[in-house]
This record gives C-alpha cells, sequence and structure tokens, in this order.
C-alpha cells in the first residue's frame, strides 16, 4: 500500500510542477483570501500601502493571528470534503475511474491514501502561503501545538466521513459540484466565527459538523487557553470529547457505509464512469 | 464460452449489442443480471481483490491514462494500484514493457503530446504490466491510422503468442476481427448469435461471391435471368468506381457460376471478365445479425 501513497503523493507533486500556472493562480487565491480575512478580523479596512493589521480586536472580537489559524485548519479540511467525489468523478469522458476500480485496492482506501498525499502536498505550500501573508501583514499565525495535531486531525477525519458521502452521491449521480460547493462554504462559515461564540444556526451548523468540538480544542490549544490545557489535564474534557469522537467516527464510518453502497450500486447500474 | 490462454477472441456486433457491456462484466466493473464470470476459477463480482492483476483492459482512445502524466508514469502508477511487487519491481516492469512495446522514445512524454497510435500502446503497456493472463480491449484500433492500427493488431498476436495471454477484442472493424481473432462471438441485442472460429464461419456464411464486368450496361433483362439461374445479383459498392457496367453475383457453391454466365449470355450481354471475391467475415457477419437482407434489398433497388 505504501507504494500506491507514493505514487499518490509524486501524482500530486508532479501536477503541480506541471502547471505551475495553475498552482500559483490557486496559492494567490488562497493567499488573498487570508490577507482580507486577517484584516476583516484585526477591524481595518485593506489598503495598499503602509497597513499592518492590530495582532487583537476587530471582527467578532477575535484576534487575527486566530482568523489566520481559524482559516488554515478551514483549508486543511477542504481537500477532505472534495476528495472523494472528485474521485468518483475524475476525468469525465475518461475510463480512469474503471480502472482505479479494477485495481486491488477498494475505491474507499485509494480516496483514503489520495487524502493522505493531499496532506504531505497540503503542508509545505499552506505554511508558504501563512508565511507569506504574516510577512504581509504583520499578524503572526502561531504553529498548531503537537497536542493540538489531534484534534485537527479528528476534524479532518469526520470531514473525510463528510466527503465520503458527498462521494457516494457523486458515484450516483456524477453531477455534485454545487452540493461539495455548498459543504465547502458551511467550512468556511463556520471558520468566520470564533468556536466560543457559536450560536444560532451557526449553533446548529456546528452540529450537524463534525468540526465544532475539535475546532475550538485546536485554538485553545495553540493559543494556549490555560482554561482548556486544564480540562484536558484533569480530565475535565472527557463528556465533550467522547461525544465529539463518536459524532466524528459515526461520520466516519457512515460515510464509509454509503460510499460502499453507492460503488456497489454502481456496479449493478453499470455506470461507473458514465458522464 | 470457455477461452483458452493464448487465445483471442472477438466480440462483434453492432452499435447497441452489448459487446462493452460484456467487456465491462469481465472487468468486474458491471454486475451481471444473470450468469458469471470466472478469470481463473474466481468470480469477477465475488473476489473483486483476486481478479485485480490477473485482468487488463485497455479502452477505445486510451482514456485510461491520465494525459499530464507520462507514458512511465502512467504505467508505473496503475502497475502499483495492481499490488504486484515492491517500488523497484513496479519500475522494472514498466521499463521492460516500455522496451518491448517499442514506447521508449516516448517513455518520458506526458501522454497528452502523444500521437493515438502511442498512447494506445501505453494503454496496452500498463495493462499487461502487472502480469495480468486476461486482456479485455474495447475497440482498441478505434481512431487509429492504418499504420498504426496494423502495429496494434500485430502487438495483439505477438502478446497472445509469446506471454499466453488470452484476449477478448470488442470491435466492430471486421478486418481487425478477421486478421486478429481466433473465435469471434457475433453479437446482437445482448445476445451471442454465433461462436466460432473465423474460419468456420466464413465456410458457413461467406457466400462465394464474383465481380462480373459486362461489355454494356447491367439492366433489368441480365439481373432477372442471373436470379432465374439461382444466384443472387447486386451492385458493387463501389459502383462510382467501376461504373454500371460490372454486378456482384452471391453464389451457394461454386456450381452455380456456369449457370449464371449462360443466363446473361441467354439475356443478351456479353461478359468480359469474372473475378473471385473472397468470402469476407463482414458478410458472415449480415447473414448472421440478418442486416445482410435489408441491405440487399436497398442494392437491388438502385440496382433497378
Amino acid at each position: 500500500m505504501y507504494i500506491v501513497l507514493w505514487h499518490e503523493v509524486k501524482r500530486g507533486l508532479l501536477r503541480r510542477v506541471r502547471s505551475p500556472f495553475e498552482f500559483i493562480t490557486e496559492s494567490l487565491a488562497v493567499y488573498i483570501f487570508l490577507v482580507v480575512a486577517v484584516f476583516a478580523a484585526s477591524g481595518r479596512v485593506p489598503v495598499p500601502s503602509g497597513m499592518t493589521a492590530s495582532a487583537s480586536g476587530g471582527f467578532q472580537g477575535r484576534a487575527a493571528s486566530e482568523a489566520l489559524f481559524a482559516f488554515a485548519c478551514a483549508f486543511c479540511c477542504l481537500g477532505a470534503v472534495q476528495g472523494a467525489s472528485l474521485l468518483a468523478t475524475e476525468e469525465p469522458g475518461s475510463a480512469i475511474l474503471d480502472q482505479l476500480a479494477m485495481s486491488a485496492f477498494p475505491l474507499w482506501v485509494i480516496a483514503l491514501l489520495r487524502d493522505i498525499a493531499s496532506i504531505v502536498s497540503f503542508i509545505p505550500s499552506m505554511a508558504l502561503i501563512v508565511g507569506a501573508v504574516s510577512l504581509t501583514t504583520g499578524v503572526a499565525c502561531p504553529w498548531p501545538t503537537a497536542s493540538a495535531l489531534a484534534p485537527i486531525l479528528m476534524m479532518r477525519l469526520g470531514l473525510l466521513g463528510i466527503g465520503y458521502a458527498l462521494g457516494a452521491i457523486a458515484l450516483l449521480v456524477k453531477r455534485v459540484g454545487g452540493l461539495v460547493n455548498l459543504v465547502s462554504m458551511a467550512v468556511f462559515a463556520l471558520a468566520f466565527v470564533p468556536a466560543r461564540q457559536w450560536g444560532g444556526a451557526l449553533g446548529a451548523l456546528g452540529i450537524v459538523f463534525p468540526y465544532r468540538w475539535w475546532y475550538g480544542l485546536a485554538v485553545d490549544l495553540t493559543f494556549g487557553n490555560k482554561e482548556a490545557t486544564q480540562l484536558l489535564a484533569g480530565g475535565a474534557a472527557g463528556p465533550g470529547m467522547a461525544l465529539a469522537s463518536a459524532t466524528t467516527l459515526l461520520y466516519l464510518f457512515a460515510g464509509l457505509l454509503a460510499f460502499g453502497a453507492a460503488f456497489r450500486a454502481s456496479l449493478r447500474r453499470g455506470s461507473l464512469s458514465r458522464a | 464460452m470457455c477461452i483458452a490462454p493464448g487465445e483471442v477472441v472477438g466480440l462483434l456486433g453492432p452499435n447497441g449489442a452489448g459487446k462493452s457491456t460484456v467487456i465491462a462484466m469481465m472487468s468486474g466493473l458491471v454486475t451481471p443480471s444473470s450468469g458469471r464470470v470466472l478469470i481463473e476459477g474466481y468470480d469477477t463480482v465475488r473476489s473483486r481483490r483476486q481478479i485485480a492483476g490477473r485482468v487488463g483492459a485497455v479502452f477505445d482512445r486510451a482514456r485510461t491514462l491520465y494525459p499530464r502524466m507520462t507514458a512511465r508514469e502512467n504505467i508505473e502508477y496503475f502497475t502499483a494500484l495492481m499490488g504486484r511487487g515492491s517500488l523497484r519491481s513496479v519500475a522494472g516492469r514498466a521499463a521492460h514493457w516500455i522496451e518491448s512495446l517499442g514506447i521508449c522514445r516516448w517513455a518520458d512524454t506526458p501522454v497528452n503530446s502523444l500521437s493515438m497510435g502511442t498512447r494506445q500502446k501505453v494503454s496496452l503497456a500498463a495493462a499487461l504490466a502487472a502480469g495480468p493472463s486476461v486482456v479485455l480491449m474495447d475497440e482498441p484500433t478505434l481512431g487509429l491510422d492504418v499504420v498504426s492500427s496494423l502495429d496494434l493488431q500485430q502487438l495483439i498476436r505477438r502478446m497472445a503468442r509469446d506471454r499466453g495471454c488470452a484476449l477478448v477484442i470488442a470491435t466492430h472493424q471486421m478486418d481487425v476481427a478477421e486478421r486478429v481473432c481466433d473465435r469471434v462471438c457475433i453479437m446482437s441485442d445482448g445476445r451471442a448469435l454465433a461462436i466460432d472460429k473465423v474460419t468456420s464461419l466464413l465456410a458457413v456464411f461467406g457466400r462465394r461471391s464474383y465481380r462480373i464486368a459486362l461489355r454494356a450496361p447491367v439492366n433489368d433483362a441480365v439481373t432477372t435471368a442471373i436470379a432465374r439461374a439461382g444466384a443472387r445479383a447486386s451492385a458493387p459498392s463501389d459502383r462510382g468506381a467501376v461504373g454500371s457496367f460490372a454486378v456482384d453475383i452471391d453464389l451457394d457453391d461454386d456450381a452455380g457460376l456456369p449457370r449464371a454466365l449462360e443466363a446473361i449470355r441467354t439475356a443478351g450481354s456479353e461478359v468480359e471478365s469474372v473475378i473471385r471475391r473472397e468470402p469476407c467475415l463482414a458478410n458472415a457477419f449480415l447473414e448472421i445479425t440478418g442486416a445482410g437482407e435489408g441491405r440487399r434489398a436497398d442494392v437491388h433497388c438502385a440496382l433497378a
């Protein structure tokens, strides 16, 4: 399996090298988005010269660095949401999906390997973009602490479950671009508001998405919220963490089941790589 | 239907006959509504993992390749996906097939810069590198020029002979099937109408055909006389080139020829030459699928 993972990583990197224009424009779009988010968070309107964002205050009372961290997390999760559906609709009109389905690995394993490969290629490029944003705006984005990596991983696993569910729909009805965009926008909507202030519609969205609790924990751990650290150290976060873990695993397994069922249904219908 | 190692079987049929569906069922990409497909004893539906690597597939226009990856990268990637061997052996297998199929020159060129013929060879190399015992090909020569098509046909024969691969080819190019296949299955509306060796089908269905050139234009009296002599007359398909002085006749046996020539003379026309036309798979196909009768009726109308 590691050979396939190696080839997936290589394929992802080669795609970027062979299509530099596509890579640069994508990175530029992320960079602009993050700069605007930082300025919005710091309550400043971006102007071309002589401007630096303040380190705290502004939009929803959130520190600009936290906003930057939140959107970096959102971009990190985006790959998980889109991966399986991109695989299911890969190269429309081609028979590549057929070829993948004939392989020794189930389609969901290939999607998982691609997700891991996308993280490998995501980390350096995102680090570069966040570095550039920090240089431009003067707002530093801290690296997540080692303890914050676990909640970020759980966040991604939960959203991977949603990604598999979207992949299942894509296997059956093919054209799911709009739905995937909608889910991606929801991830961004959640990242707009500090985890502590989620309420109303966003609160409901936060419950539906296996994202809210982990995201809040990652923020607290990274930004050194003493209360959260003490809660974790004292084991008081137990019930919340148990519920969040159960929700995340439920999403993941439900997504996997749906994806497997959709794959078998598409074999019965003979519609696997039909455009 | 059983296919032996080293055998090349062609699936022939009009559009919508079910050729590609059969190929997809054999690859495990479509679940059969009834019946089953076994590859080396493994059911394609129940034992998907076991058949991976035992079956290779090549689709029309090399649609199974990533266009921005090079030929070598594509072959290595799809070989790795079959779960066969280590990183080094995957690279070794890819290099071996790149050399065997004569595509060394293009090995490190992105697939989207290659000609269709070379892409099809890359596609074949990707299918063969995992060491399959069965290779399925859906319209492998579609869209290829004459030279590339003949080249690929030679490769197919070589694969069957040298490697002992069982090859199944879905095509509606009769000449390809006639040159490449040991056996053909003629299909229509999802049913197999005939499964036999090409030579056997030609012996049974390939009619004895002659082209008779006359010194005067073919008229109603001539065609009526030919019909009375027990032969079927039709205008040449290349009538524009040969003019109205020639007529094609189909006979059930060679003994019918003297009768037909005598009938033409009796009708007042003079024969200039007679050319025997070898039986071909296309005629057998038309006979078996029933499309032949309609075609002949059309030609008779044109002749009249």
